[in-house]
């Protein structure tokens, strides 16, 4: 019995408190930024300082930002422990910055680092940027969140689901589009408004008008030769059409010299249909609500509604139009046509023999079908009957 | 008995016992009458007006000394009389407030108790809200009365054991005979005549005789209380009690993991309000126990669980607090510890003192030094908050040490540390049997007809059955007789 007893405690002594880390000692990593430069790895990140909370607001820098360099990536994380006494805390990582530097030639080893370090949680956004460095994006600070990392991600997510043009492409579905055939990634563009250089200025979150600030700015993808195409505002509409990304965006449409009216989308659901001939088919059915009518005409009229509707359709699909159009001029399939024919019309395309995006989208024609089912507010001229 | 031994052996008793009183009173020629008395334990009043004050009238009338013998035994106003047969009868009568009175070889005794218990008061240890606030006392005979007032039943048995070489306690054991089943109560008589020691001083001290088979657990596997009303609703429910001279509590046999969950209250309100304050119960035991275990589990180990915002919180917190996270959180506790007994035991007009010393150490003090983090205070006060929602003592007890055993199980070896202690409290807690019975009936084996009062507690009038698994006699409380 005693030397059970002591193997017991033995197994304690021995075994216990292996991975025993104290909250103070943990640098905890908010965002990364991934780049190269000649043949080293850029890795710069950001982590969150602990601040003893001033009455007064921010009197120090919420954030700080450190950068390493490496041949491998590996290597450039490790040489971060040359500059900082933390242990670095990474499942909490919001965003990861994939220079264009990188995705052109060197997104295997990225992909593979990302998804094999267990530390992370996979659930961060992966964001670019053209016009900015990585290192400036994550030093730029928030006035609206303390953690500016928390702030991007926030608005990422709310633009994609609240304004429509734009898209939250997090790791997991980045991973899939990754390893999936006939199917580019769009990104996020992020840039640093106004001067780059006072984004990180914590006096400049005093003033009520900031100086500088971050925004998303549309959409991004590359071709496979790492060519950028930038999509713009009524592209990166058709795109999210097409993928099903929007749940809540309201559009305008033109009635007239400087009339509108406005549709929130309250459902929307768009697919392949098939392929016939050289045509794809593509249906998609929105179902929406009337939240501002500044046209001529009652809305209560079965015709007028029916010609807002037509003239809702007609804009909803010269959005998928530029969309498709942009994707088949610039050669990049960032849409996924591709991979749907991969997989429902293996026969139309040999994938494993020619290039798709140079020979198969470009002759490729479509037929756009939508649907769409209108509802009416009232408003304060009374158009309720 | 020889009478002049007897008269030496007290008179040499007296010696070190200076409180008995012996009085030789002349009642004709040659004649005497020996009237011996603890004053201690004995009334004054009633030796003086009902035992002296016959002899005094009879010594008036000396020639009526024929039958004496018969008018000492007759006429003394005393409604319990005993018989003295034995030097040891003879001890046990006179500590217990008996007069004995010695005439012509006969020994006789008359009970002169005096009232040395206190009134029945609130009960102390567990306050009610709504329902009876009499309580038990420390008198036996006022104990089994606060019983029989409330259940007038023919049935309602008590059995008297004498426990104790040398305290010679007096011990009931009461139980409703239409309704308990014969083996039970068998077996508790069985088991408390055998008891074998010199003294008990209270009826707590057959905790461990009755529930001898469960050595190995930390759970109570007995009740206690000192409400009447709760005294009563167990022997309804076919249980058997315990009660003992000079003790304020009863026991209760058998007793389940889920009666620590049930207060008579809880049959004195609105059955929705009752269930859900079981179920606070419920989770309040859960919560003190595994609250601060978890806490350490996780900021030491499992960071990736909380939530960026609240993990900056605690880091910020914790920025300035010199000892690990499981050190502070024993200081802790082992200050609310200290505090916790030190109120419990502290006289009411000190505890005011005890209390602002407390809220000040645990609250501000030893924040404001940097000893420890907010939330530690926050994590050890909910935890703490938590286990004294019971009134139960040993409940409590029972939660303290399951607690402390995660919070070293967690420090170790973090979540999975935490897991493995909680399976040991399950496995513990379901290998508990009470008079063979597991002691998580009716939760587990799950007793699907035995919910009406369990953790929901349904209408009174709705619960027709008694529990099946105390006792399977006469289980219709409608047809009771």
């Amino acid at each position: 019995m005693k030397k059970l007893l002591l193997c017991f405690v033995i197994l304690f002594m021995c075994s216990g408190c292996y991975n025993y880390t104290e909250l103070n000692e943990l640098g905890i990593v908010s965002a990364l930024s991934i780049s190269k430069k000649d043949k080293d790895y850029l890795v710069d990140m950001q982590i969150i300082n602990i601040l003893e909370s001033g009455e007064n607001g921010l009197t120090e820098s919420p954030i700080t930002v450190i950068s390493g360099s490496g041949p491998t990536l590996m290597d450039a994380i490790r040489s971060m422990n040359l500059k900082s006494s933390k242990i670095f805390f990474s499942p909490d990582v919001e965003y990861v910055i994939l220079d264009k530097s990188v995705i052109k030639d060197d997104l295997d080893d990225v992909v593979d680092f990302l998804a094999r370090d267990t530390k992370l949680s996979l659930n961060f956004l992966v964001v670019t940027s053209l016009e900015n460095s990585g290192k400036d994006i994550l030093s730029s600070l928030s006035q609206f969140n303390i953690s500016s990392a928390n702030n991007l991600a926030s608005i990422v997510s709310l633009s994609e689901e609240r304004y429509g043009a734009s898209y939250s492409l997090n790791f997991l579905e980045y991973l899939r589009v990754y390893l999936e055939k006939g199917v580019n990634h769009v990104y996020p563009n992020v840039v640093i408004k106004n001067d780059s250089k006072k984004s990180d200025n914590i006096d400049d979150l005093k003033e009520s008008d900031a100086d500088s600030y971050i925004e998303i700015d549309n959409l991004v993808t590359f071709n496979n030769k790492g060519e950028a195409t930038i999509l713009d505002k009524s592209e990166a509409f058709g795109y999210n059409f097409l993928k099903n990304h929007i749940k809540n965006a309201t559009i305008s449409v033109s009635c007239g010299k400087d009339k509108y009216f406005a549709i929130e989308t309250l459902k929307s659901n768009f697919a392949f249909d098939g392929i016939k001939g050289n045509k794809l088919k593509i249906r998609g059915e929105i179902t929406g609500e009337i939240v501002y009518y500044g046209c001529d005409g009652d809305v209560d009229d079965k015709s007028v509604l029916e010609e807002i509707t037509d003239s809702f359709k007609s804009e909803v699909k010269s959005y998928v139009n530029d969309t498709v159009s942009l994707a088949k001029d610039t050669r990049n399939d960032f849409i996924g046509i591709g991979n749907y024919i991969y997989k429902n019309e293996h026969d139309y395309f040999d994938f494993d023999k020619e290039d798709w995006d140079s020979l198969g989208l470009v002759n490729l024609d479509y037929d756009i079908s939508i649907k769409a089912h209108l509802s009416k507010q009232g408003n304060l001229k009374g158009d309720i009957k | 008995m020889n009478i002049s031994e007897l008269i030496k052996y007290l008179e040499n008793l007296q010696k070190d016992m200076p409180d008995i009183i012996i009085r030789k009173i002349k009642v004709g020629l040659f004649k005497y009458v020996y009237v011996i008395v603890d004053q201690t334990v004995s009334s004054s009043d009633r030796v003086n007006d009902f035992v002296l004050k016959f002899f005094s009238n009879k010594s008036i009338f000396g020639s009526s000394f024929k039958n004496f013998k018969n008018a000492i035994i007759s006429n003394i106003p005393a409604i319990n009389y005993k018989n003295v047969r034995s030097k040891d009868e003879l001890v046990e009568f006179l500590f217990s407030g008996f007069t004995i009175v010695i005439y012509d070889g006969e020994v006789s005794a008359y009970e002169t108790r005096g009232e040395l218990d206190r009134g029945i008061n609130e009960p102390s240890s567990e306050p009610v809200v709504r329902g009876p606030k009499d309580s038990f006392t420390e008198n036996y005979e006022k104990n089994i009365g606060l019983i029989r007032k409330r259940l007038k039943s023919e049935y309602l048995v008590l059995k008297e054991v004498t426990v104790g070489k040398e305290s010679k306690s007096k011990v009931g054991i009461m139980y409703m005979s239409n309704i308990c089943e014969d083996e039970l109560k068998n077996e508790v008589i069985k088991t408390l005549e055998n008891i074998n020691i010199d003294g008990v001083t209270d009826v707590n001290n057959f905790k461990s005789y009755i529930d001898n088979n469960n050595r190995f657990t930390f759970f109570p596997t007995c009740l206690y209380t000192e409400k009447p009303d709760d005294v009563c609703r167990y022997l309804l429910e076919g249980r058997v009690i315990v009660t003992m001279d000079n003790s304020p509590s009863i026991l209760i046999a058998p007793t389940f993991f889920i009666d620590f969950f049930h207060n008579s209250e809880d049959y004195y309100h609105k059955p929705f309000f009752s269930s859900f304050m079981r179920i606070v119960r419920f989770v309040s035991f859960f919560i003190a126990i595994v609250t601060p275990a978890l806490f350490i589990a996780i900021v030491t180990y499992d960071q990736e669980i909380i939530p960026v915002s609240l993990l900056i919180n605690f880091a910020e917190q914790r920025n300035n607090v010199p000892f690990p996270v499981i050190i502070e959180a024993f200081l802790l506790m082992f200050t609310f510890e200290l505090l916790y007994e030190g109120d419990a035991r502290t006289p009411v007009n000190r505890g005011t003192s005890l209390s602002i010393l407390g809220a000040l150490i645990l609250g501000d003090a030893a924040v404001q030094a940097g000893l420890i983090s907010p939330i530690m205070v926050i994590v050890v006060s909910v935890s703490a908050i938590s286990s004294l929602i019971f009134t139960y003592y040993d409940i409590q007890g029972s939660i303290r040490f399951w607690r402390y055993l995660l919070m070293i199980s967690s420090a170790l070896f973090g979540i999975v540390g935490f897991v493995v202690g909680f399976l040991i409290l399950i496995i513990n807690l379901c290998s508990v049997k009470t008079f063979g019975k597991p002691y998580t009936l009716p939760m587990l084996p799950f007793l699907k007809n035995e919910q009406a009062d369990a953790v929901i507690r349904r209408e009174i009038k709705h619960i027709k059955k008694r529990p099946t698994y105390i006792t399977k006699k006469n289980v219709i409380r409608e047809d009771s007789k």
